[in-house]
């Protein structure tokens, strides 16, 4: 229910913005309901089209989950037997595969190690 | 309210002329709160829209005494997702015709709609549900589907929005 402090902010306002939501709407009552009952019968009946999209959608998410969880690479087959025998990684490597044929060799470093390019001033 | 349950027993099994009679009791109130949402230029289409819904999904609606609530809760709904596709208000005389204008401004209604697009809409509905409905935190939470103490700090926030705009609007026509 009401409550004092619940006022907008001056009753002069208050008073006005009562009569502005409150003044007779322009459209009778009974259009409005007779528009609404015949807006409803000449309505097309729901399309199952979006329900599809959200269904086709899920599906490739779902797949491609799968393939991540699975470590399926995007060409489709295991790596081509030469490129897997000249990808021989250290420790604090990561070795992507691009492609079938393009590995991408990522090597970690810790600080000390970094030489010319480490951060001494 | 025992009337209201037969009428809404009535329309949910189809009866037109039952939910005619239904409009007819909300009709005012659904675009009362529509003006102080989305303004008076949009406020009767989507009172209007509120109520295609309401006859669509009547069937659905398990509780005739819940049908005041449900019904508000649609129109809120539509009104607060048109008023965040159009951020701005329509100007009141455009709504009511160029020929209103000059009596709508001495009405001060033009003035109100200024001050209101001051907040945020769902600020305007928490204010409107409470100033002018006198509706409980619970009931305007359940309406906008967010919880009474977002109700409380929406209204807390909108409050002083509102003083700030007033007190500034005040100032300037002094000034003036």
């Amino acid at each position: 229910m009401r409550r004092p402090e619940d006022g907008a902010g001056g009753s002069s306002f208050e008073d006005r913005w009562r009569r502005f939501a409150y003044r007779p709407a322009r459209r009778p009552a009974a259009e409005a309901a007779a528009r609404a009952v015949a807006a409803s019968r000449g309505a097309p009946a729901p399309r199952a089209i979006p329900w599809v999209f959200a269904a086709a959608g899920a599906l490739l998410i779902a797949g491609a989950a799968l393939t991540v969880r699975l470590g399926i690479r995007p060409g489709g087959g295991p790596a081509p037997a030469a490129a897997v025998a000249s990808a021989s990684i250290s420790s604090g490597t990561v070795l992507l595969w691009l492609d079938e044929e393009t590995p991408l060799y990522m090597t970690f470093q810790p600080p000390e190690d970094s030489g010319a390019s480490g951060g001494e001033r | 309210m025992e009337e209201d349950r037969a009428l809404i027993l009535l329309a949910r099994a189809g009866d037109e002329r039952a939910f005619s009679l239904l409009v007819e009791r909300h009709w005012e109130r659904l675009v009362a709160v529509a003006r102080s949402v989305v303004g008076d230029a949009d406020a009767e289409d989507e009172a209007q829209e509120s109520l295609v819904t309401a006859w669509r999904k009547l069937p659905r609606l398990r509780e005739p005494d819940a049908f005041r609530a449900w019904l508000l809760r649609i129109l809120l709904r539509r009104c607060l997702r048109r008023a965040r596709r159009r951020w701005v208000l329509l100007p009141l005389p455009f709504a009511a015709g160029v020929a209103d204008a000059g009596a709508l401004e001495g009405s001060g209604f033009v003035a109100v709609e200024r001050t209101l697009r001051a907040l945020p809409p769902r600020q305007r509905a928490v204010m409107h549900l409470t100033v002018l409905e006198g509706m409980s935190d619970g009931e305007i939470g359940e309406a906008l589907s967010i919880a009474a103490a977002s109700v409380r700090s929406h209204r807390r926030r909108a409050r002083e929005a509102l003083r700030r705009f007033l007190s500034r609007s005040t100032n300037e026509g002094g000034a003036s």
